[in-house]
């Protein structure tokens, strides 16, 4: 499973040499109170993720990428739960509605990934206008001796409880199988995205099923968010941590695009886009939904008519963080290389040149 | 004879270097950028905002159109300025008459900019014309959209009350 999802990744390398125009990614920065699923453990929050998305060209008409990250946070003890993972996803390029499958493998630990992780995940995405959901199904899978029988610290209580009900084998493997179901809606108001998730865990063990998360994020600037989330997670029975409530307040920075959740169970799916058209245009960002594409670009006023490239935000949208005067511009966006159009959401009115430009006002 | 041409020359360039504009020298070529700075200096001596010439100009060389189509365009904007200070009145901002050209592209008529003129706002008319513009964009009607924001300025509403009679009806591009 492993060599597969290297073998994977590699090919989708080789086939799209990495450019930036397709790289995308966000780092979070947080703090905040938890009270943990654990008698008498509550105490602070810290958490660090760092998720990068890399969408190649198209494959046998489905729409590849290479997802990958790094989570840190906070345990009951203070010290620090580890985990990265690297896969990749197939997309279909349905316009409002579609699918994907992917698979990811990874390590896991505290203070370093010391334990295996492999997930298989699928789902599908629905948008609707500005607002999209998502549901979909993963199954995770720790496996490591370490964690069995060497590496059990404060947080054990639920790791034994899980090593009750499915027994670690004669080699230690097999530690904590799972499977996710989740769903998340989203939708973005001006310069505002908000997300509700939820997810319930259909195997492994432990006292806690289910999971929801309430966030925001207000972009303050073109790259910078800030970011507020609530709710209780569910236990992460490869690093002995257990669930919690919790509230956290941070910083988000686009470092390019493509928002990634900072908890993989509560990740989404990447939503196809729908018909192009405009929808937010403010002082900082222009979002646009476009039909299911690899690449996008757009040029206008705003950049002296210089094709620069929207970037995924993982939302179903193309964004352009941009620094926009109040009042009237004009703009064409093209997808995958193809006829600059105007997007719906703007007048089009004859640019003069034989096609069309759309006109739009920010206010 | 030699000295007066000379004299003339020198006094025409303070005009001719202001009208350069180094995206121009980029991206046109030399006998395209005399004539677009030929008509930027036409504009300025109107006293006509410039950059949405130059804009247009970066525009068609973008799109690769050739020479004589982009300083067509060039000309056509020239005339869509023209005709929205027209509408405005001689002493209309250059946002103003800006905004007053999308509107006229977007389906206004210079009679409807000559009345948001006299009615709308004192402070100026650019915030009701972009609006207007905007509800076009969303999809209403322009008689509809032109009905809404003449209504308001009859009621003189203010720049808030235009942004806020958007935002009620135009939700689907946020722009807060």
């Amino acid at each position: 499973m492993r060599r597969a999802v290297l073998v994977a990744v590699a090919l989708l390398l080789e086939a799209a040499p990495l450019s930036a125009l397709q790289l995308g990614g966000t780092l979070d920065v947080g703090a905040g109170q938890a009270t943990w699923d654990e008698p008498g453990a509550d105490g602070s929050l810290t958490l660090g993720a760092l998720g990068a998305r890399y969408r190649t060209g198209p494959i046998a008409g489905l729409a590849p990428e290479i997802v990958g990250g790094v989570d840190l946070s906070s345990e009951p003890a203070a010290r620090t739960a580890v985990q990265w993972s690297l896969g990749g996803r197939l997309n279909t390029r349905g316009a409002t509605t579609g699918a994907w499958i992917g698979a990811a493998l990874g390590g896991a630990g505290i203070g370093s990934p010391t334990a295996g992780l492999t997930r298989l995940e699928g789902g599908l995405r629905q948008a609707i206008g500005p607002a999209g959901l998502h549901v979909w199904l993963s199954r995770t899978t720790f496996g490591s001796s370490a964690i069995g029988s060497k590496e059990l610290g404060r947080g054990d209580t639920l790791a034994l409880a899980d090593t009750v009900a499915r027994p670690v084998s004669a080699s230690g493997r097999r530690l904590a199988e799972y499977t996710d179901v989740g769903s998340r809606a989203t939708i973005g108001i001006g310069s505002y995205e908000l997300g509700l998730s939820l997810v319930r865990r259909v195997g492994g063990t432990g006292v806690r099923r289910t999971a929801w998360e309430a966030s925001g994020v207000w972009w303050v600037a073109p790259s910078i968010g800030l970011v507020g989330a609530a709710g209780h997670s569910l236990p992460q029975f490869g690093l002995a941590v257990p669930g919690a409530r919790y509230g956290t307040l941070g910083i988000r920075l686009a470092l390019g695009a493509a928002p990634r959740s900072r908890r993989p169970s509560h990740e989404p799916p990447p939503i196809a886009a729908s018909s192009p058209r405009l929808v937010l245009a403010t002082q900082m960002r222009l979002a646009i939904i476009g039909p299911p594409a690899t690449r996008a670009e757009i040029m206008g006023d705003f950049t002296d008519w210089r094709p620069l490239p929207l970037e995924p935000d993982g939302e179903g949208r193309w964004t352009l963080p941009v620094a926009l005067t109040s009042g009237v511009h004009h703009l064409n966006v093209r997808f995958d290389d193809g006829p600059w159009t105007v997007p719906a959401g703007t007048v089009a009115v004859d640019d003069g040149f034989g096609g069309q430009v759309g006109l739009f006002v920010v206010r | 004879m030699t000295g007066l041409l000379l004299c003339l020359a020198l006094l025409r360039l303070p005009a001719a270097a202001e009208a350069q504009d180094p995206r121009l020298t980029a991206r046109l070529d030399s006998a395209t950028r005399v004539q677009v700075e030929a008509l930027l200096v036409s504009a300025r001596d109107e006293g006509l905002p410039t950059e949405p010439l130059v804009q247009k100009a970066l525009e068609g060389s973008s799109k690769g159109a050739p020479g004589p189509r982009i300083v067509s365009a060039v000309e056509s904007t020239f005339g869509d300025l023209r005709r929205a200070r027209e509408a405005l009145g001689r002493n209309a901002a250059s946002d103003e008459i800006v905004a007053a050209a999308a509107a006229l592209r977007a389906g206004a008529t210079p009679a409807m900019v000559s009345e948001m003129r006299r009615v709308g706002p004192h402070a100026g008319v650019a915030v009701p014309l972009a609006v207007f513009t905007d509800l076009v964009a969303g999809g209403m009607a322009v008689d509809a959209a032109w009905r809404s924001v003449s209504e308001l300025a009859h009621r003189g509403g203010d720049d808030q009350a235009f942004l806020d009679l958007r935002d009620r009806l135009r939700p689907a591009v946020s722009s807060p």
